[in-house]
């Protein structure tokens, strides 16, 4: 193997292929427990909007069973919760267990119980059968995946012939003059509010870094296609801050 | 593609969730009559909104969202007027009713008897007495309106009344046209006679 192909992205930084998951699993470490204070200040609340719409498009029914991948502190496990009832199931995976400990215990404290299980896992070997799911979520977690390819491929995989694969992704700014404010507050803001807030300036500034490394929505649609999904489409939000991808399973 | 106008819908079915979970949990009987329903979905459609809002219910709340795999087990249309004035609605006859509708009926009949006792919940937040008093202050406020509406339509009542005596009536004013027509046939008699009388003096 060259050493271009052993080296990834972790940011604007190259980095050993293996290196990454750590470095990764280092930031979610460290900005675990206030992640979700995090979010709502750094979007300034937009995020519950963009996941709303990716929960309300995603027309799941009492019944279904979802895996948000990626799920960090539970917000869309929670929400799938309530819709998929008793006779359903969310399971709640994230490669990280700090996260998953958050997730657990805040969704506990909220009396969300019964439904939704809990695994710690790999996006890139998924430890479930073949066509388990009716729905699979990975909001803010594939630009962290080292292998994005075989991550996709593996959705694939677990979701049910009919099954749905939604995407809740940072992506391109589409307005070039809304894409230079947006730069300035990633690079300039964000990483102080982060030292600020959560005290970990760096943490702040991959996750600004690690956005602008993230393929495009078409080269993202062009990877669902590739890794097998029979239709991909995507959905601009906030002038392309973050887009929402789906693909399905037929 | 901008999705800021396709956003409008999803904020009304989250309006909808909060108000619809809002009301069940102070409903005196915590909603029970929707609990009591079996897990399903039911479309609601608001109109003249062209979008459908599903419903999906289970023993502890109430989801809404504007999209769905599959069908849902019931529908009703009706306009916003009547949505707005079901809890007040004599008959449901303005509901349309689609799929199951033993089980839209319930869903109807349950809406329709959530009562919220706002006092109640206002005392947990303010204590029994500052409760006692808006609660009485609302009260009275209410009964002064309904005194005063009552107020009005009796005096009203009474005018309309005494002004209908004032005017004549039907035989009153027969009575008054004949007296005038017979008025009116003298003036004539009288008008020949003195005719007859004038032609007489002239001949003489």
């Amino acid at each position: 193997m060259s050493d271009k192909k052993s080296t990834i992205d972790f940011g604007f930084t190259e980095v050993p292929l293996e290196e990454k998951v750590k470095r990764v699993k280092g930031v979610f470490d460290s900005v675990a427990g206030n992640y979700d204070i995090m979010n709502d200040v750094m979007s300034m609340g937009v995020h519950r909007l963009w996941k709303r719409q990716t929960i309300d498009l995603s027309g799941v029914r009492p019944g279904h069973k979802v895996l948000d991948l990626a799920g960090g502190t539970g917000d869309l496990t929670k929400a799938f919760a309530k819709r998929v009832g008793k006779s359903g199931q969310v399971v709640l995976a994230d490669i990280n267990e700090s996260m998953v400990r958050v997730g657990r215990d805040r969704l506990i404290n909220e009396g969300i119980i019964g439904n939704v299980e809990y695994t710690i896992t790999n996006a890139e070997a998924l430890a479930f059968p073949d066509n388990t799911f009716d729905l699979a979520t990975i909001a803010f977690g594939l630009r962290n995946v080292t292998n994005k390819d075989k991550a996709l491929a593996e959705l694939y995989r677990v979701l049910k012939p009919g099954g749905q694969l939604m995407i809740l992704e940072f992506s391109k700014v589409t307005n070039p003059a809304f894409a230079k404010l947006y730069d300035f507050y990633s690079f300039n803001i964000l990483p102080k509010m982060g030292k600020v807030i959560a005290d970990d300036e760096e943490s702040y500034q991959y996750l600004a870094e690690s956005i602008r490394m993230h393929p495009d929505q078409e080269t993202l649609k062009q990877m669902m296609l590739d890794a097998g999904f029979d239709k991909a489409e995507y959905l601009n939000m906030t002038q392309g801050i973050v887009a929402l991808h789906r693909g399905w399973k037929y | 593609m901008s999705t800021e106008l396709q956003r409008l819908p999803i904020f009304l079915a989250e309006a909808l969730e909060k108000t619809l979970n809002g009301s069940l949990r102070l409903d005196s009987d915590h909603g029970a009559s929707i609990k009591a329903l079996p897990e399903c979905i039911i479309t609601l459609q608001i109109l003249p909104l062209k979008t459908p809002f599903y419903c999906l219910i289970n023993e502890q709340q109430i989801s809404v969202q504007t999209h769905l795999q599959g069908e849902s087990d019931a529908s009703i249309s009706a306009q916003a007027a009547d949505w707005i004035a079901l809890k007040h609605a004599k008959d449901l006859s303005c509901f349309e009713l689609d799929g199951n509708r033993d089980l839209a009926q319930q869903f109807l009949h349950a809406l329709a008897a959530i009562d919220i006792d706002w006092e109640e919940h206002l005392s947990k937040i303010t204590g029994d007495l500052i409760a006692f008093k808006v609660g009485h202050g609302v009260r009275s406020y209410m009964q002064l309106k309904r005194d005063q509406r009552d107020y009005i339509m009796q005096t009203l009542k009474e005018y309309l009344q005494f002004e209908l005596q004032a005017v004549p009536s039907k035989p009153q004013i027969a009575a008054f046209s004949q007296e005038v027509s017979a008025v009116e046939q003298r003036l004539q008699e009288l008008e020949q006679r003195f005719n007859q009388l004038d032609a007489s003096s002239v001949n003489r």
